[in-house]
């Protein structure tokens, strides 16, 4: 009876396969936040990142037979949440603000191509404007590493799992860059 | 001459499908428990005191494995996921709040002018009724806290525990195996604040 139960552990394993999930919430490093806040930087508005076309290639992160999306339906809304959030923690958050940040994704990509280690990278083009004029354009970009298997299950999880830290690591990136400090000061 | 092979020999065919499912139920899924930032909104008047908390890189990158579903198991980052509603839980009491290193970061302490130091051990649980799926249908939390002043000095010490549970059409929905983690995360969070609130030490 044991073994007959857990015969339907690989239908659930297959059903999965083929189908979207949904990356996990963002979840900030607290720690450079708190940074960010000792900075004494302008409040800053948040613009409208792009691209915000769900078909976008950096839109839908293949891993294996599965898609990994994002439910505000871009990972573009993804980030600028996730800044938004951050710089509202940080109390540099002002919609009034004519110092703006923009950002353009231009790499999203998780691969679990091998069977032991999978890996993201994640890239975009942050501008800061102020009253209207660009002052500063920026491209960042990070690589990760997690731990993935060759069972698609688990691999599939183990991706979709990481993605909040792939954006925390681009992020952590830019709030301790100090050309991005010195530009919104 | 294979799929012949494994035709006249079913004993076979049915072992690999055993030892196939056996190896499945042994994976850990990985999940994370982070609830997302609170919708709700207290009161309270904030207490003018400025207090930090003690959740160390080390501490955010130690990963647990714990029981779920079917035989499987679930992995995640307890620490680096329960921070939010730990700060959360604290910054609906006190004026400002701040991560620090370790409460021997004095100069830190003396900027910021921090005079409350929580300090958090965690550990976790999970279960499942389930014996088809591997998501954890029951999640506990345990949050055991030293709190100190600036010098360093005790001034109480407390534990709470979160509970969060979900059930398969919830998380199967949700599309979230960590769902009855986030739940436990959250009722942490919220025993967390009524905890400090009842105590005139960190007031």
């Amino acid at each position: 009876m044991k073994n007959l139960k857990k015969l339907f552990v690989p239908f659930g394993v297959i059903f999965l396969s083929g189908c979207s999930t949904l990356a996990p919430n963002y979840s900030p490093d607290f720690s450079a936040l708190d940074g960010l806040r000792n900075a004494k930087l302008q409040k800053m508005s948040v613009g409208e990142f792009q691209p915000r076309d769900p078909n976008a290639k950096v839109n839908k992160i293949s891993i294996r037979a599965a898609n990994l999306i994002a439910k505000e339906g871009s990972f573009a809304l993804y980030l600028e949440n996730a800044i938004r959030s951050d710089l509202k923690e940080a109390g540099l958050l002002d919609s009034t603000s004519t110092t703006k940040v923009d950002a353009t994704i231009t790499q999203n990509d998780l691969d679990i191509s091998k069977f032991t280690t999978g890996s993201g990278v994640m890239e975009s083009e942050l501008t800061i404007s102020k009253n209207g004029t660009k002052t500063f354009k920026k491209t960042y970009t990070v690589k990760t590493e997690f731990d993935s298997s060759f069972l698609g299950g688990v691999a599939i999880g183990n991706a979709q799992a990481h993605y909040p830290s792939l954006v925390r690591a681009l992020l952590q990136k830019i709030y301790t860059d100090q050309e991005f400090m010195d530009a919104v000061k | 001459m294979i799929s012949q092979t494994i035709k006249f020999y079913p004993f076979i065919r049915s072992s690999f499908a055993i030892i196939g499912v056996l190896v499945l139920a042994s994976c850990a899924h990985a999940i994370t428990i982070d609830p997302g930032p609170s919708q709700t909104s207290y009161q309270n008047k904030l207490s003018p005191k400025k207090v930090g908390y003690v959740i160390t890189d080390a501490d955010k990158n130690k990963q647990v494995i714990t029981a779920g579903g079917g035989g499987d198991k679930v992995s995640y980052y307890p620490y680096r996921d329960i921070e939010r509603p730990i700060r959360e839980a604290l910054k609906s009491i006190y004026t400002d709040v701040y991560a620090i290193a370790s409460i021997s970061e004095v100069d830190t302490i003396k900027k910021d002018e921090i005079t409350i130091i929580f300090t958090p051990v965690i550990s976790t649980t999970s279960n499942s009724s389930s014996i088809l799926t591997w998501p954890p249908t029951d999640f506990t939390i345990d949050f055991n806290c030293n709190v100190v002043d600036a010098a360093g000095a005790p001034i109480t010490s407390f534990r709470v525990t979160g509970n969060g549970q979900s059930q398969f059409s919830e998380f199967s929905a949700a599309r979230d195996g960590g769902l009855s983690g986030r739940r436990a995360a959250g009722d942490l969070s919220e025993k967390l604040r009524q905890e400090i609130l009842k105590n005139p030490s960190l007031q």
